[in-house]
């Protein structure tokens, strides 16, 4: 990335901080720049790639969808790069908009909505050849994950999309809040009834 | 008993943090980085705004365009016969033209090429008024319509705040007639609730007002309308 060497900056543009106010200046700089030169383009993608990627594996737990759905997220980001506004959202809430939309057409044409427990059984294979981690552990993970999403069916689509926002990819409520466009209270308030929904499937599952 | 701290901590405990196919993030790179040269390279400006001409005649037929120097993808189709479409030099989106029932013919191309050149540089050289301003949220994403020019043959600016144009509800609500009849009552002064604010769109003060509605198969929306202040 050599259109993206600043030697010169008090800090490391690609493994800031998301919100580190710093890189923040520095990405808005970039985003203006690509606007005019979309090759500047390319520290965004450096920058988000990796947790776009891991939103969609998180949620599809696939990874050739996975991959096809990030494509099409920075091909459109791209395309579209002039339609940002810098309206008090940030670039990764905008990203991240694109890309649940992106994931709800790409469930719904697909109707995949009824096949979320189904993948996540030929997940094994996948987490133990990316992990560095002991297979054992990663299994007892696997089991764990997959006793949860068996209660989170009992979620929306756009539901089980805020959870893996705010614990799969540790978003905070603020960011989330920013990227449905709506009170960081209303997504508080909307995040606390999912947990709660799901609260009450996994203790009524267990006859509590 | 399981509580909201120790289902929270489940879920961060369980999420996949996989290795991205590296080979797969280079050569997405390579691809995105030849389309953005290809952007570059194709046109002499880049323009942060598309452009909608309406120009009223009758409908959708791609002409053979490369003939004409000239691109043109048909953007959106909506059910009443109308159509938008986008020019292109290259595979750059600039400016559009919206037609309703309308064939483009390769004849007319060139007008509507010179048209839509005058138009934006008026827009650019800021020669066009802005006359009108309305907006829609749905769904918690907001749309605002800026009209330049005249009705006829005006210059839209669309903000889009939150891709509201990928959202399918929004496009059937905007083509329902109780979006219709919305949009009558407003401009006759006929709904009830308002409340006002001053919104800066597009380098411009507009005052909008705005009405919460509930519908009772779309749910909230909050119908817009400006006057631009200036």
């Amino acid at each position: 990335m050599a259109r993206d060497g600043h030697p010169g900056l008090p800090f490391d543009p690609k493994t800031a901080a998301v919100d580190d106010p710093d890189r923040l200046d520095y990405e808005l700089g970039r985003i203006k720049g690509a606007k005019i030169d979309p090759e500047l383009f390319d520290y965004l993608y450096e920058y988000y790639y990796d947790r776009i990627f891991r939103f969609f594996f998180n949620r599809l737990k696939n990874r050739v969808d996975a991959q096809d759905l990030t494509a099409d997220v920075f091909h459109l980001a791209l395309s579209r790069l002039w339609q940002f506004r810098w309206l008090n959202k940030p670039f990764q809430a905008w990203l991240y908009r694109i890309a649940v939309n992106r994931l709800n057409r790409h469930l719904k044409l697909a109707q995949r909505q009824r096949s979320w427990l189904a993948p996540i059984d030929s997940m094994g294979e996948e987490v133990f050849a990316d992990s560095e981690q002991d297979p054992a552990l990663e299994l007892e993970k696997i089991r764990q994950r997959q006793r949860i999403e068996r209660h989170l069916a009992v979620l929306s689509n756009e539901e089980r999309n805020w959870i893996a926002l705010r614990y799969y990819e540790d978003l905070p409520v603020k960011e989330i809040a920013a990227i449905y466009g709506v009170p960081e209270g209303t997504m508080k308030a909307r995040l606390h009834r999912a947990l709660g929904k799901v609260r009450r499937a996994m203790t009524g599952d267990r006859g509590e | 008993m399981l509580d909201h701290d120790d289902l929270e901590l489940q879920l961060q405990e369980t999420s996949f943090a996989p290795r991205p196919d590296l080979e797969h993030k280079a050569a997405l790179q390579t691809e995105l980085r030849a389309r953005a040269r290809d952007r570059h390279t194709s046109r002499p400006l880049i323009l942060t705004a598309i452009a909608m001409v309406t120009l009223g005649a009758t409908f959708i037929d791609q002409p053979d365009l490369e003939s004409t120097g000239m691109w043109l993808d048909v953007t959106s189709i909506i059910d009443d016969g109308s159509a938008t479409f986008s020019t292109r030099e290259g595979a750059a989106p600039s400016f559009s033209i919206g037609r309703s029932n309308s064939s483009v013919e390769p004849a007319e191309l060139d007008s509507l090429k010179l048209r839509l050149e005058q138009k934006r540089l008026a827009y650019m050289e800021g020669r066009l008024a802005l006359n009108d301003a309305f907006g829609l949220t749905f769904e918690g994403m907001t749309a605002y319509h800026l009209t330049y020019g005249e009705d006829r043959d005006g210059f839209y600016f669309p903000v889009d705040i939150g891709l509201i144009e990928d959202n399918e509800r929004y496009h059937r609500f905007i083509r329902s007639p109780r979006y219709s009849e919305i949009c009558g009552l407003a401009y006759e002064g006929k709904l009830a609730g308002a409340t006002t604010d001053t919104l800066m769109l597009d380098g411009h003060a507009v005052a909008m007002t705005s009405w919460r509605l509930t519908d009772p198969e779309f749910g909230t929306i909050v119908h817009h309308l400006g006057t631009p202040l200036n």
